[in-house]
């Protein structure tokens, strides 16, 4: 029995950490990429995401951070949560049923994956932006491209940086996917324990 | 000491199926240590059990007085041991 709610907690700091990353490294990808168009001269006639410099290296740090942090950050997390009570202690979970616990991390879990799925939202859109801005950029200059063959690797790196990047996205977005998925799965098995088990803790209460 | 809100039934099992399995008679001190609770928590859950009747302090003048099983803390434990059996699906507790 609190073998499910190791599994929980694993599922859910993997989970966890995953949307962390893909997170950070969206948005680094969005912050190299306006930095890229930026700098670049299509920019000046199609500034899509020209709100400055500053915006530009705060999101690039940002991610960065974000990029860098999840695994300190998640055993903040845990330590905090757990002196808390809002997470049972690794010892609880490994002593004793505890499936009152698996159900206290998957509620935690839950609040946590729809903040962390409303920011890797707004990390998406960020992304659909830049493409279309260095989308844009690139087709406007396509002419003087076709034209200049000597120019090119020049003038589309930052493309080649937006398909890395998006590359990568699309490679822990299914990492994610299939985490979520897993503990979706788990859930109702979960569940269900966790409702035997307190009818069984009732009746003893009653009986005893 | 506050009672306890919301008593884990694990930790009451453990406790009840440490002082039944020592081999030798255990003091509060030493089923503490065996049941490997921390003081206050064993403190609230030696309480509760005392005070359900499902141990007992034996302390017949003694310093320390020992902890025993009760019969009812005997058919409790039992009745935990199938039902945890039960709603788990796998062997829990050594049925005696």
């Amino acid at each position: 029995m609190h073998s499910i709610a190791l599994r929980v907690r694993s599922l859910w700091e993997r989970t966890t950490v995953a949307f962390l990353r893909a997170d950070g490294l969206l948005l680094l990808g969005v912050g190299l990429t306006n930095l890229a168009e930026s700098s670049s001269p299509q920019s000046i006639a199609n500034p899509m995401l020209g709100p400055g410099w500053f915006f530009t290296v705060a999101i690039v740090a940002f991610g960065a951070v974000i990029l860098a942090v999840p695994g300190p950050l998640l055993r903040r997390s845990v330590r905090w949560h757990t002196r808390r009570g809002t997470i049972p202690s690794l010892e609880t979970m490994t002593h004793g049923p505890s499936l009152d616990a698996a159900a206290r991390v998957i509620g935690q879990m839950r609040k946590e994956w729809s903040f962390l799925s409303a920011q890797l939202a707004i990390s998406v859109l960020l992304v659909v932006v830049a493409l279309v801005s260095v989308g844009t950029g690139l087709t406007n200059s396509a002419p003087k491209l076709l034209g200049a063959a000597g120019s090119w690797p020049a003038q589309l790196w930052p493309f080649a940086l937006v398909a890395t990047f998006l590359g990568c996205g699309l490679a822990l977005w299914g990492w994610v996917g299939r985490s979520v998925r897993q503990v979706r799965r788990l859930d109702p098995e979960v569940r269900a324990v966790d409702a035997r088990f307190r009818q069984l803790e009732w009746t003893f209460w009653q009986r005893f | 000491m506050e009672p306890l809100q919301r008593p884990d039934l694990y930790v009451v099992v453990r406790l009840l199926e440490t002082v039944r399995t020592s081999e030798r008679p255990l003091n509060r001190t030493q089923l503490q240590v065996a049941s490997g609770m921390n003081y206050t928590q064993f403190e609230r859950y030696l309480d509760l059990t005392v005070r359900r009747g499902l141990l007992a302090l034996n302390d017949q003048g003694a310093a320390h007085p020992i902890v025993v099983l009760t019969p009812k803390g005997y058919d409790a434990l039992m009745f935990l041991a199938r039902g945890l059996r039960e709603v788990v699906g796998s062997e829990f507790l050594t049925l005696p």
